[in-house]
């Protein structure tokens, strides 16, 4: 009411203020603003033409306006300069012109009970359109640091569609002028929720913030709430690192990679160890990129840790199924890390204080509102603390150490161009005295340009870079040594990115260039006696071109179609040997040796992969999907041991060594409850991959210069049914999630020793029927938040014995078959509460403890079961638990 | 790192499921002296030990086959399933040996033709004197000294070399029979001091029922190659006076290293994170009629040669205490001789 009393004396004092001379029409805009007042804009119009503004200076206060205009009239301007504002503006006549907030005028409908920040106007509510659409656009920010979101949902209600907003923030829809009702949302925010009046052609511009201000709970997978109904994506899943933060972690250390787990569909081999199987995949068909880089190695300290610090990091997302053609390489899925951005506006800090590790960010702006940096760095000190505070006797000598550093540059070279270049190193130690050492280093980068070619065109091209080196060392020995192994990667990648109103397109190609090294052994002593050997290395090129539409049919109907071309070739300099027989064996003989000089073309790969996914929306809350894949993987890792270690060597697809080759089908059903308070889905999927790569018995594969010999390739089959529950809202949320799946493998050579258990199926050896995962939050109070999982899982499959013989006065193992028996199942439960000490929207610094205890009651839960004829016990089976206790934490988190 | 996340391994009873009984092969000819056996027995149900004497396989015709064309046929005297040669048929470098065996039931087996290897000279056994940290069976550190022993052998650089390893030792210890007391039940009921003349010396003779196995995969090349053997555990008492210390080394064919590294593996592996998956290696015994079917253990021939050396207190660098304080005669301390053994002054 006070407004409307404002513009009413305000219509009445321009009145009285009639003026003559150069009039609207007339006005042309030639100048270059840089973030000028809009008042100090008005008044140089004023002067310098017989057009007057009327308003009440206190709207204008601090709206600023920027951008460069030659000869733009006076209404394309006003457009401008009012877009981001809750400014409209009315040509009164050919002099005047009145400028007010645009809920004034809206009184005409009933907003009863709306307060004005509930709802946007677009157009001209005094010049309505009607019957034709009319374009919206707009412009989505993360309100803390003024960062244009990408992929931030614009949903419109009414229409059951809607569009995400591209690398700009920016989004545009057509609609015809109206009421409706709009949500924004965005994996990492808040989601706003509001009516929206169209009046006209329009912008507007919305700022999400973060959740922690929400009296509410935890939220696992933001997106827009209703997206595992609305989205065509199925098997595909984005954790927030924010909420990740807020379950029980091991040791207190929040761990991206190992949150993953917790989803159905993605398991491990045990407790310390690298790797995720998903949907019955081994851990080296995941394709784990950080920004755009490849990760060999996502683990600290052996799986303990995941090597992301949480601080640099936005959100994970991991692709189980209906993998889009832009992805590929990693037949099972792919896991994207990102990196997060720095502050463009202000400078700020996040860190933590652990019992094993402690950890800082620092990010702020280089150019305010231009550029930005964030560097994260982590550091553990368990050496610290063997040495200082626990003295244990037993663990003199023993080292177990690590530390990461990352950061990324954010660039806005123009409205259209951006760069961000990140980088990533980490190293890792473990030694155990006198017995044997593990070090790994990771060395990651990636620069990516993006380029806005207008508004529904979108350009990125980008370099990356991987390096993973580790060694072993062999300490036991009077004599030590080590051996060096890693594997190195270079990609250049091109994508262009069209939205249309109802499609995504996207298209684009890339290359990589691999360099394996499969081993290196020296002595570590000065007078060692240690023969060096070092295996050649390998080098071969992977590319692709690929093509993804996402259309949107109608309101029921989505398809997302795809098609990927990879070519693969690995070339010299090298040797090959050849051996008599269609396939090597060990008792076979080479017959030649084929020399390959440099870059030349040892054996070529390729192949078409198809993808298509399908959406049938059965109402607003319940959908059907279906996806198929094709994927080609070209590497491997190669390895004899349960969980990924050091023995394991990656090599490329080579003259022996054929690709693998994935189909995976799969079909859900997604229903939401409750205004999408209550999620459920039921997935099931079949996969069939060719090629798998298997050992033989008894199989050598450290600095073996003749590894095909010990290596077989058969068939692989999974498949599954994956059943979710989750409640995303309130003060109590979490999931319940259940799995049966069955990963099986089938390996029928052409002698015995290339073919494994009678050539007859059998499981895997992460193969885990059932898995049951429950994990929840409650927000206690505004401070306290309790989290808790719980997670049963068959045991995995183990080689026992059939029987055993005596030789030697040693009772040794019969093992003839693989995996034929299962260690004992699997559970844990895990808690934590968190206290937030700070609630204030606008703290300076926040903070928060976490008092965490992972395997509350303390069960030795197998790693492995073994057979083993002690000297001084009775032969029998043993099994090995990595963790045998409940393990307290607590840690300190802070930002400012 | 484990022990400190208080990893643990335990015994489970894990309910091992027998289906087929296979025939197991144990033997070797060596160039030692005679006879040599073969064993034949059955595989067994692991964790029942009852079935342990049902599985000697008798009755059955066990030949040897040499390449210079003599056979010597094996004899069971006992029906234990134990086969021996005659006492004069001795193994010789590079001649070549099949075992053929027919069973009671009518079915043959055959071994492949394995080849006497020459063990080459060993130069001498190096010691160094170090601590190693074990896991107990009660889930505890140990920790213990003593010395890491390696062989230098003089093998051949341009072949692959493969060893089996046994060793003994022997070490004088020291009591105090003159203390010796006993229990007067009858008398006094109190313990009275019964004062003996012999022996307060003995030597103690350690069978170890330890073995290793080596290659020269890390270090071949070179004239004489290093292999790191095992570690000797020393307390003071062993250091009365040296410790005298045999090293057996057997050569080994490349299959036959494999072999005996799955029987390694059975009994030192440890099921972790690092170790490979357990496999079976199948016999170089085949039934002539079914090359499929399953057998196990392993016919080999080996040269075997051994060297000996001292260990003195100088070596050692702990304060020693080398009095058991054991007051009675040192006979009662197990494998004890109280003669002077021959080597003992050489």
């Amino acid at each position: 009411m006070l407004r409307f009393l404002l513009l009413t004396l305000t219509v009445f004092t321009f009145l009285s203020f009639h003026s003559f001379g150069q009039q609207i029409s007339d006005v042309r805009i030639d100048k270059k603003f840089e973030s000028e007042y809009l008042t100090d804009v008005l008044s140089q119009i004023e002067e310098n033409s017989s057009v007057k503004f009327f308003y009440d200076p206190a709207w204008l206060g601090n709206v600023r306006v920027s951008g460069e205009y030659s000869g733009a009239s006076l209404r394309s301007a006003l457009e401008d300069w009012t877009a981001n504002t809750r400014l409209n503006y009315h040509f009164y006549d050919a002099y005047n012109v009145v400028l007010y907030l645009r809920s004034d005028l809206l009184s005409t409908l009933n907003l009863a009970g709306l307060k004005d920040t509930d709802f946007i106007v677009v157009g001209d509510s005094t010049n309505a359109v009607s019957g034709t659409a009319v374009s919206v656009r707009g412009t989505i920010r993360n309100g803390q640091t003024n960062e244009p979101l990408l992929g931030a949902s614009v949903y419109v209600d009414e229409l059951a569609s809607g569009t995400v907003t591209n690398a700009a923030g920016r989004f545009s829809l057509q609609l015809l002028p109206g009421d409706y009702h709009v949500r924004v949302s965005h994996v990492t925010l808040q989601q706003e929720a509001k009516r929206m009046f169209v009046f006209g052609p329009g912008e507007f511009q919305l700022d999400l913030y973060e959740k922690t201000i929400q009296l509410e709970g935890v939220t696992i997978a933001g997106q827009a709430p209703d997206i595992n109904v609305k989205g065509i994506q199925m098997g595909t899943v984005q954790l927030q690192v924010e909420d990740v933060k807020k379950l029980p972690a091991f040791l207190g250390e929040v761990d991206i990679i190992k949150s993953l787990t917790l989803l159905p569909g993605v398991s491990t081999v045990g407790e310390g160890t690298t790797g995720l199987n998903v949907r019955g995949g081994t851990a080296d068909q995941n394709l784990i990129l950080l920004d755009k880089a490849p990760v060999y190695n996502t683990s600290h300290l052996f799986g303990f840790f995941s090597i992301f610090s949480p601080d640099a990091t936005d959100d994970v997302t991991i692709y189980k199924a209906g993998i889009p053609a832009n992805l590929g390489s990693r037949v099972s899925s792919v896991v994207e890390v990102k990196q997060k951005s720095g502050n463009k506006e202000k400078f700020g800090s996040q860190g933590g204080i652990g019992l094993v590790a402690s950890r800082l960010m620092v990010e702020g702006p280089i150019k305010e509102g231009k550029s930005s940096f964030i560097v994260a760095a982590r550091k553990s000190y368990v050496n610290y603390l063997f040495d200082t505070f626990i003295k244990v006797e037993e663990l003199v000598g023993n080292k177990a150490g690590f530390w990461d550093l990352s950061g990324k540059l954010d660039f806005s070279l123009s409205d259209r161009l951006s760069l961000t270049a990140s980088g990533y190193v980490s190293k890792d130690n473990f030694t155990i005295a006198n017995e044997s050492s593990f070090d790994y280093q990771n060395g990651l980068g990636s620069a990516e340009l993006g380029y806005v070619f207008s508004e529904n065109l979108l350009g990125g091209l980008s370099v990356a870079y991987s390096d993973y080196q580790y060694q072993l060392g062999d300490l036991q020995l009077t004599d030590p040594y080590k051996v060096s192994s890693g594997v190195g990667q270079l990609d250049v990648k091109a994508d262009v990115t069209k939205y249309t109103e109802r499609q995504t397109l996207q298209f684009g190609g890339g290359t990589t260039f691999y360099d394996f090294k499969p081993g290196h052994r020296s002595g570590i002593n000065a007078d060692t006696q240690i023969t060096p050997v070092a295996l050649p290395e390998q080098q071969s090129q992977e590319s692709f071109l690929y093509a993804n539409d996402e259309i949107n049919l109608n309101e029921t109907w989505s398809v997302m179609a795809g098609l990927r071309y990879s070519m693969y070739r690995s070339y010299g300099p090298a040797d090959v040997f050849v051996y008599a027989g269609e396939r090597p064996g060990r008792t076979s003989t080479l017959t030649d040796t084929l020399q390959y000089s440099g870059n030349e073309t040892i054996k070529t790969y390729s192949g078409l992969e198809p993808r298509l996914s399908l959406r049938y929306s059965l109402d607003e809350e319940t959908s059907l999907k279906a996806s198929y894949n094709r994927i080609y993987q070209y590497i491997h890792l190669v390895s004899n041991t349960t969980a990924i270690t050091p023995y394991d060597i990656w090599m490329g697809s080579n003259y022996y060594l054929m690709p693998l080759i994935a189909d995976q089908y799969s079909i859900g059903y997604f229903k939401n409850y409750d205004d999408n308070t209550w999620e459920t889905s039921a997935e099931v999927y079949f996969k069939d991959i060719d090629n798998l790569v298997d050992y033989k018995d008894g199989a050598d594969l450290v600095l073996n210069p003749t590894l095909e010999t010990e290596l077989i390739q058969g068939r692989g089959m999974a498949y599954g049914l994956e059943l979710l529950v989750k409640r995303s809202k309130g003060k109590l949320n979490g999931w319940a999630s259940y799995t049966y799946s069955r990963t099986l493998r089938k390996m029928e050579g052409a002698d015995r020793e290339s073919t494994i258990n009678k050539g007859n199926w059998f499981p895997s050896y992460y193969d885990k029927p059932h898995d049951l995962t429950l994990s929840g939050s409650y927000k206690a109070t505004r401070r306290w938040t309790i989290s808790s999982n719980f997670t049963y899982s068959t045991g995995r499959p183990f080689s026992v014995p059939e029987n055993g013989f005596l030789f030697d006065g040693v009772l040794v193992g019969n093992y003839t078959e693989r995996n034929n028996g299962r260690i004992p199942d699997y559970h844990r439960l895990d808690l934590a509460f968190t206290l937030d000490t700070s609630l204030k929207i606008e703290k300076l610094w926040e903070s928060s403890w976490t008092f965490a205890v992972y395997n509350v009651y303390g069960r030795k839960n197998a790693y492995s079961v073994f057979f083993k004829d002690t000297a001084d016990a009775r032969p029998t089976a043993y099994k090995l638990a990595i963790l045998g206790a409940a393990f307290p934490s607590i840690t300190y988190n802070f930002k400012f | 790192m484990w022990m400190l996340l208080a990893g643990c391994i335990d015994p489970y009873d894990y309910p091992f499921k027998e289906q087929t009984n296979y025939l197991v092969v144990e033997g070797a000819i060596t160039t030692q002296p005679g006879p040599y056996s073969v064993t034949l027995t059955t595989t067994r149900n692991i964790g029942n030990e009852e079935n342990a004497f049902k599985l000697r396989v008798q009755n059955a015709k066990v030949s040897i086959t040499t390449s210079t064309g003599s056979v010597v046929r094996l004899i069971d005297q006992d029906t234990s399933g134990v086969y021996y040669t005659s006492g004069n048929f001795r193994g010789q470098v590079g001649e070549k040996y099949q075992l053929t065996i027919v069973l009671e039931n009518g079915e043959s087996y055959e071994s492949e033709q394995v080849e006497l290897l020459p063990m080459p000279d060993i130069d001498s056994i190096g010691i160094e004197y170090a601590s190693q940290k074990y896991i107990s069976q009660a889930n505890t550190v140990i920790e213990r000294t003593g010395f890491y022993t390696r062989a230098f052998i003089n093998d051949p650089p341009e072949t692959e070399n493969t060893y089996l390893v046994n060793w003994d030792y022997t070490y004088k210890i020291f009591t105090h029979p003159e203390l010796a007391t006993a229990y007067d039940a009858e008398g006094c009921e109190c313990w009275v001091a019964t004062p003996k003349a012999c022996c307060s010396v003995c030597w103690v003779e350690e069978k170890v029922p330890d073995f290793t196995i080596a290659n020269d995969q890390l270090n071949n090349g070179s004239s004489v190659t290093q292999y790191d053997l095992f570690f000797l555990p020393v307390v003071g008492i062993m250091l009365y006076e040296k410790i005298y210390l045999e090293v057996t080394i057997n050569s080994l064919s490349k299959d036959a290293y494999l072999f005996w590294k799955s029987v390694y593996d059975s009994r030192y592996g440890q099921g972790g994170i690092f170790d490979s998956t357990p496999n079976t290696v199948e016999a170089n015994v085949y039934n002539v009629e079914d090359k499929d079917e399953l057998v196990l253990g392993y016919f080999y021939a080996s040269e075997v040669k051994t060297i000996s050396r001292f260990i003195h207190p100088t070596d050692f660098p702990e304060r020693i205490d080398s009095d058991t304080n054991y007051p009675d005669t040192c006979l009662f301390y197990p494998n004890t001789t109280a003669e002077e053994p021959e080597y003992w002054n050489e």
